[in-house]
């Protein structure tokens, strides 16, 4: 199993680098059929360390139920967002700490893996038929889905560890407390860690991160482990932080993100603090292929949702307006806005050059693999060409959960949706 | 389309589809009750009628399509109808909207995009629209005042005080006033309904509907709708219709508990024997099921089953009476409030003695819902049965991993692992890892828990949680323990006391007499680094209204925290947050309560809540409804209950005028925190006693306006401030603006149990305010041992009126027989952000006076002031500390400020309500979210339970807490 890591920057410049990764996108789009593109693993949430939500696999369309698995409701951590802030007359608050609303899904080495809220577990699916292969029990909700690297499954759980399994088994290989204390508290009829590990967990360049966080007026810890012993590396002590989310990398920067706060950023081989990202919070964080961070929402004074683009040091470069979800993959930028589902590359002179629009309903969640755009709706889930945008495929999910994850892998598109169901698709 | 006397048989429904700007509102046919209609007009015949439509665009005004009445009516529409430009209606102005005049939604809208036009949903095809906004944008558009009036309408076939008048409104208003009148058989007119902002300052889109009263005998009437103003805003009707459709009345509101994950109850009590219950998905265009009921004593109940997560339903309730059918409002509930925990089947092949444990553990736990811990597995069969019979959340733990594989794998088998029952590792057995005070009931599946007998106790609930053990121990451990040992058949019960130095907070600050402290000893905290997270989870952001518009604060007493919402409230486990019992309660809200008074009080055993013109007197432990108090028989048809204390066994409660409680959340003004002229009270007209024993009424009391703020409770004597020679207008409610309110004020002292008066003294009196000039800002009252403080705060104006940007609070102190011992003031410190009707403080010995601390006995400053203060929250204390936002750092979160020293600390990104929401209280700090809507700050927005943090490495503390 590999691991994608961050591409080098490289320093080459914005507008050259994209107008490059534009020409290789239309090469690519008109060479390349989708049975001749690899099967990939989804090895971590949103597939690689940058969580850019895409892979370069390839779905045939049109796609077939394969299997379905109802993992229980999900309890996710916190509620919704405020209806409204009444008195500036602002509706449509965005959850800015909206992590956990499925089971979203890695997938490796043939099994289908996810985390539960509902009944504490880790879990390993046949990918083949949806069959439990393998459950480990934690003791409290698992929030995220296991990081699977070098045969080992990495999860967190909110009673306080890091557990390293046996990815083909499921055995415990070692766990991690992250705070030095083990202090357990009632939580939304469950009792959890004082620091739980609401992070997915990161491994990049041969070592392993994650965190241990709640409140801010308790210290957090972020943590950095030997994948395969455990041994720590560093374990810094950060006050005044709320990490949830899925941690994520550039080159050599760290950011975490922390909900209801701007995402922070952490030298990557220290895990000394190097800034934060300036702006509200937010918990949907990826990295370009360019370094570049987009995260959001920004906060909730904005009348809409919105994405920010920010360089590595945080300085922000530009906004996505009306949008939730966006996927950067060739030097094109995937995002949905106003009704309308937009493909945008820079031209040579750094002017946005839109390669296509199409109508299309708001999604939950958005990824892209080689020749396709997939937007998680509610109760359905819809293709588009990338070349194009034209509609190759949809498909209504059984029950009416919303849609907050897609992966896909070995040709298989997985959804999970708000109700607890991961639903496999292939040709 | 207009029609007389046109019976139909279907109700139109008119609703409102979403909540998006310039989504389009269609008219949706709901099978409700037959019902005549009178009258009806939708204006759209501007629309169908040859040549009308598109509307002529004048030349010089906007090109916005419009036509004004005499057009309409030379292409025979609009027949009768007329528009008056009343004496003083401006001569220029904007031609179009030069009075009533017509035009589509939208095209009204493009006369000024970005100003919420476009948000009055229910108007469809044509509307009426009375612009002044618009009107004023060209020289003499200036007042307006114009009149549009229906033809004569026959109502000769309808029965005395039958019709209803309905119709979709759009409205929006600085300092413009609308009403409605009508006229019987050419008589004078009588208004029937008045808008405006201190009502209703904006209601961009809602179905309107007023009770017409008409005579017995009545032949014709006339409706008229009136706007008078300058500039800032409008008022657009459209789907106007005169029916007989009578709205329903109940005696007890309705109200929705949810009994299982999908499923919700809905309840109400009206002098009906049948109805029919209308309901479907808020999203749906219509009401798709119906439910036909029949009445129990009185009480209606349905259980609607197979409900959606997170979802909104709206219900619509029919009442039959006499074949007459009374529909009510359109009323709604949001099922992710839902909290029930999933049911679970319970095992065939349990062992007598899993049975007989189970049943006696649920009999003794002092909630229906929490935490029980069971200490040393066999194979989780307790724990099976338990989650079976309970709605209890079961940790089960062991310190074999053997024992823990295999009860893991049975319960993932049986689908209720993690969500209903966590299987842990025990760890430590002499100091596990989980906090103090948490679980409601501690047993064993062993023989005994094997974990110390210190560490047992440690674990266990305050003021009621339960050990159940095979018999009771002798240990050290026990002999110190605070608790007492019960029977349980054979088995033997440790139950917890309270803890020392805890209190409840039983009125909205604190105590019945509002002094803002209770006692609480916090365990002798007085910084934040002092407090460790008991528990945190919900309700969450999405549970209130938004943190601006001062609501009840929650309540606690006997381990349970009550806690209101949006139209809902929650009562929360103290010590764990488990939710115990929550409501959906449409008639729910009340606001601004610093010019009001709370809508509730509890005790150990009861919530008591004002709803409407009853007290409901729910069960504290279970939510049940036990009583509904009826106000004395004089205020019953016509008033509200206003305010609501309890003590021993009395309650106390009074009655204002019907619609006279704050409800409105929405817009800045909300914030009910403006300085200056427009500050109004709600004041009760009546004052009454209650055995809460007996729910009979004891006394009743009523001399003039009582201000509702200035009612306090201690001891037995209910003291207030009353004003004795203001007569309010007939037609108006209780909130009183009139500055001869405060000119002459009583300071009045009941027995409480008696109502007679004990004493009463003239005054306090304001210091600038005379019935011309100046303004009274909040006025309070706090009753402690010591008497009475009556406070007043009060801008300061100069001669001529004008406001001089500073104020005072001034209090004068009365003793328990009404001699003025002492009066003090304290200048605002600030004009806004509530600073300037901050709530007083009363300890032992000091009066914290915002900012000032003063001598309670003298009354004296003592120079010394409290802060740095934010403002927004008010103060709450404890022995040890004040609570509320600390100005400066991380955007001025909630912290403590120590009563000896001084010294701030914060909770950083936890922020308070606008008024309050943290209460010390049962030995913890309490604090329900309260503060969410505020897009301010990367705030919490969770419900948090803090208690005083244990020194680390200590050894475990014997629950006596000391």
């Amino acid at each position: 199993m590999t691991h994608p890591t961050p591409k080098p920057p490289g320093r080459i410049s914005l507008q050259n680098h994209r107008r490059l990764n534009s020409l290789w996108s239309l090469w690519i789009g008109a060479l390349l059929l989708p049975t001749t593109l690899p099967a990939e693993d989804w090895p971590t949430y949103r597939h690689d360390s940058r969580r850019s939500g895409a892979t370069e696999e390839a779905l045939a369309f049109p796609l077939k139920p394969a299997w379905q698995h109802r993992g229980g409701t999900p309890r996710q951590a916190w509620s919704g967002p405020a209806k409204w802030d009444a008195f500036s007359a602002n509706t449509g608050l965005q959850s800015l700490r909206n992590f956990d609303p499925c089971y979203f899904v890695t997938v490796a080495g043939g099994l289908v893996y996810y985390g539960s809220s509902h009944d504490n577990a880790i879990h390993a699916l046949d990918i083949a038929t949806g069959r439990e292969s393998w459950v480990y029990f934690a003791e409290a909700p698992v929030r995220l889905p296991p990081t699977i690297h070098d045969g080992r499954a990495f999860a967190g759980s909110d009673d306080g560890f890091l557990y390293a399994l046996e990815a083909k088994e499921g055995k415990l290989l070692w766990k991690d407390q992250g705070a030095p204390e083990d202090r357990r508290i009632p939580s939304n009829a469950s009792m959890i860690s004082l620091w739980p590990v609401r992070t997915a967990p990161l491994v990049v360049n041969n070592a392993l991160f994650y965190t241990a966080s709640l409140t801010p007026w308790e210290s957090s810890w972020l943590i950095s482990l030997d994948p395969a012993t455990g041994e720590r590396r560093f374990a810094q002590e950060i006050a005044d932080v709320t990490f949830q989310g899925a941690l994520l990398a550039t080159v050599n920067t760290l950011v975490a993100p922390q909900g209801r706060s701007a995402p922070l950023l952490y030298d990557i081989a220290t895990g000394r603090s190097t800034g934060s990202i300036g702006h509200g919070g937010g918990v949907f964080c990826l990295v370009t292929e360019n370094n570049e961070l987009i995260s959001g929402p920004k906060s909730q004074k904005a009348k809409d949702n919105q994405l920010f683009l920010t360089n590595a040091e945080g300085a922000r470069i530009a906004t996505f307006n009306d949008t939730t979800r966006a996927v950067i993959a060739e030097g094109v930028a995937y995002h949905h806005t106003r009704g309308v589902l937009k493909a945008l590359a820079l031209d040579a002179t750094n002017k946005e050059v839109s390669q296509w629009n199409v109508k299309a309903p708001a999604p939950n969640e958005l990824i892209v693999c080689a020749n396709a755009v997939l937007l998680g709706h509610s109760s359905e889930v819809h293709a588009y060409s990338r070349k194009d945008g034209s509609l190759l495929w949809k498909t209504v999910i059984p029950g009416e959960g919303l849609v907050h994850g897609l992966a896909i892998s070995n040709r298989i598109l997985f959804v999970s949706d708000s109700l607890g169901g991961i639903h496999a698709f292939r040709p | 389309m207009q029609s007389n006397f046109l019976p139909v048989t279907t109700f139109v429904l008119l609703a409102a589809l979403g909540s998006g700007k310039g989504q389009a509102a269609k008219k949706t046919e709901a099978a409700f009750p037959q019902t005549a209609v009178y009258f009806s007009e939708d204006f759209d015949s501007l629309a169908t009628k040859p040549g009308l439509l598109p509307f002529p665009s004048e030349p010089n005004g906007d090109g916005t399509d419009w036509i004004d009445l005499p057009t309409a009516q030379t292409g025979k529409s609009l027949t009768g109808w007329a528009m008056t430009k009343n004496t003083g209606h401006g001569e220029g102005g904007v031609i179009e909207w030069s009075g009533w005049t017509f035009a589509t939604p939208a095209a009204w809208a493009a006369a000024a995009p970005g100003q919420d036009r476009d948000q009055f949903a229910l108007g469809t095809n044509v509307i009426a629209v009375a612009d002044s906004d618009e009107f004023d944008d060209a020289a003499g558009g200036r007042p307006f005042d114009a009149t549009l009036s229906t033809p004569q309408i026959d109502i000769s076939g309808a029965t005395a005080d039958s019709l209803t008048l309905k119709f979709d409104s759009g409205w929006r208003t600085d300092a413009q006033v609308g009403t409605i009148t009508v006229s019987y058989d050419g008589a004078e007119a009588i208004e029937m309904l008045r808008l405006d902002a201190e009502g209703k300052a904006k209601a961009y889109s809602e179905t309107v509907r007023v009770p017409l009263h008409n005579p017995a005998g009545a032949k014709e009437m006339k409706i008229s709708w009136r706007k008078v103003g300058t500039n800032d805003w409008w008022w657009v009707i459209d789907n106007i219709e005169v029916n007989d459709q009578q709205p329903a009345t109940f005696s007890v509101q309705p109200r929705v508990a949810f009994p299982a994950p999908d499923s919700a109850t809905i309840s109400w009590q009206a002098a009906a024997q049948r109805a029919i219950l209308y309901y479907g998905e808020g999203k749906e265009k219509t009401l798709k099921e119906k439910r036909e009921l029949k009445a129990r004593d009185g009480s209606f109940e349905a259980t609607l089953t197979g409900l959606g997560s997170a979802t909104t339903y709206r219900y619509r309730i029919a009442l039959l009476e006499d074949g007459k059918p009374r529909l009510s409002e359109m009323f709604d509930f949001d099922t992710r409030f839902n909290l029930s925990p999933a049911p679970v089947v319970a095992p065939a092949d349990l062992s007598p003695d899993i049975r007989t444990v189970c049943d006696k553990a649920l009999e003794v736990a002092a909630e229906q819902n929490g935490y029980l811990l069971i200490l040393g597995l066999r194979d989780g069969m307790l724990a099976t049965a338990l989650a079976a019979k309970s709605r209890f959340h079961i940790i089960a733990a062991d310190s074999d991993p053997t024992v823990l594989a295999a009860v893991r794998q049975t319960l993932h088998a049986a689908g209720i692992l993690g969500h209903r029952v966590s299987v842990v590792s025990l760890g430590n057995p002499e100091r596990t890892s989980w906090t103090d005070g948490f679980a409601d009931l501690i047993l064993s599946e062993k023989d005994s828990p094997p974990v110390s007998d210190e560490e047992c106790l440690r674990l266990l609930r305050p003021d009621g949680g339960a050990l159940l053990l095979a018999s009771p121990r002798n240990s050290s451990a026990f002999q110190k323990a605070e608790g007492r040992w019960e029977k349980a058949g054979a088995l033997a019960i440790f139950r917890r006391k309270k803890l020392d130095g805890a209190k409840d907070w039983t009125h909205q600050y604190g105590t019945a007499g509002n002094a803002a402290y209770t006692g609480e000893a916090l365990g002798d905290v007085s910084a934040t680094s002092g407090m460790a997270v008991q528990w945190i989870g919900r309700p969450g952001g999405d549970f209130g209204i938004d943190r601006q518009p001062r609501m009840p604060a929650p309540l606690a007493a006997k381990g349970r925290l009550f806690h209101q919402g949006m139209n809902r409230l929650v009562a929360l486990n103290a010590f764990n947050g488990a939710v115990l019992w929550s409501y959906e309660i449409p008639s729910l809200r009340r606001l601004n309560v610093a010019h009001d008074c709370s809508n509730w009080c509890v005790d150990d055993e009861h919530v008591y809540l004002a709803i409407r013109d009853r007290l409901w007197m729910l069960d504290a432990k279970t939510g049940e409804l036990r009583h509904a108090l009826l106000l004395p028989a004089k205020e019953r048809k016509s008033h509200d209950w206003g305010f609501v204390a309890q003590e021993d066994d009395l309650i106390v409660g009074s009655a204002v005028r019907a619609n006279s409680a704050y409800r409105k959340f929405w817009g800045g003004e909300a914030w009910y925190d403006k300085v200056g002229v427009a500050v109004t009270q709600v004041c009760s007209n009546r004052l009454f006693g209650y055995h809460k024993s007996t729910a009979k009424g004891i006394w009743a009391y009523g001399r003039g306006l009582i201000l509702n703020p200035t009612l306090a409770l201690h001891d037995g004597r209910i003291y207030f401030l009353e004003n004795r020679s203001l007569k309010l207008p007939a037609e108006s409610n209780s909130r009183v603006s009139d500055r001869k309110l405060w000119l002459d004020l009583t300071t009045v002292c009941l027995d409480a149990r008696t109502g007679k008066v004990l004493w009463e003294k003239p005054g306090p009196e304001p210091v600038h305010l005379t019935e011309k000039v100046g303004f009274i800002q909040a006025a309070y009252g706090i009753a402690t041992a010591h008497g009475y403080l009556a406070v007043l705060s009060e801008g300061t104006v100069n001669e001529s009126g004008a406001y001089q940007k500073k104020g005072a609070f001034r209090c004068t102190s009365y003793q328990k027989d009404g001699d003025v011992t002492w009066t003090t003031e304290s200048p605002w410190s600030a004009d806004h952000h509530g600073t300037h009707i901050t709530h007083p403080v009363v300890t032992e010995d000091r009066l914290y006076f915002s900012p000032q601390i003063h001598d309670l006995k003298t009354g004296q400053p003592l120079g010394k002031s409290y802060g740095p203060r934010r403002g927004c929250s008010t103060v709450v204390a404890t022995k040890n500390a004040l609570m509320f936002r600390i100005l400066g750092e991380g955007n001025s979160p909630l912290g403590l400020w120590n009563k000896d020293t001084g010294s701030v600390s914060r909770f950083m990104r936890l922020r308070p309500s606008c008024w309050l929401n943290t209460i010390p209280a049962q030995g913890m700090l309490l604090i329900p979210e309260g503060g969410a809507g505020c897009s301010c700050g990367g705030w919490m927005e969770t419900s948090i339970g803090l208690s005083p943090r244990r020194p680390a490495n200590s050894p475990s503390p014997s629950p006596s807490s000391k």
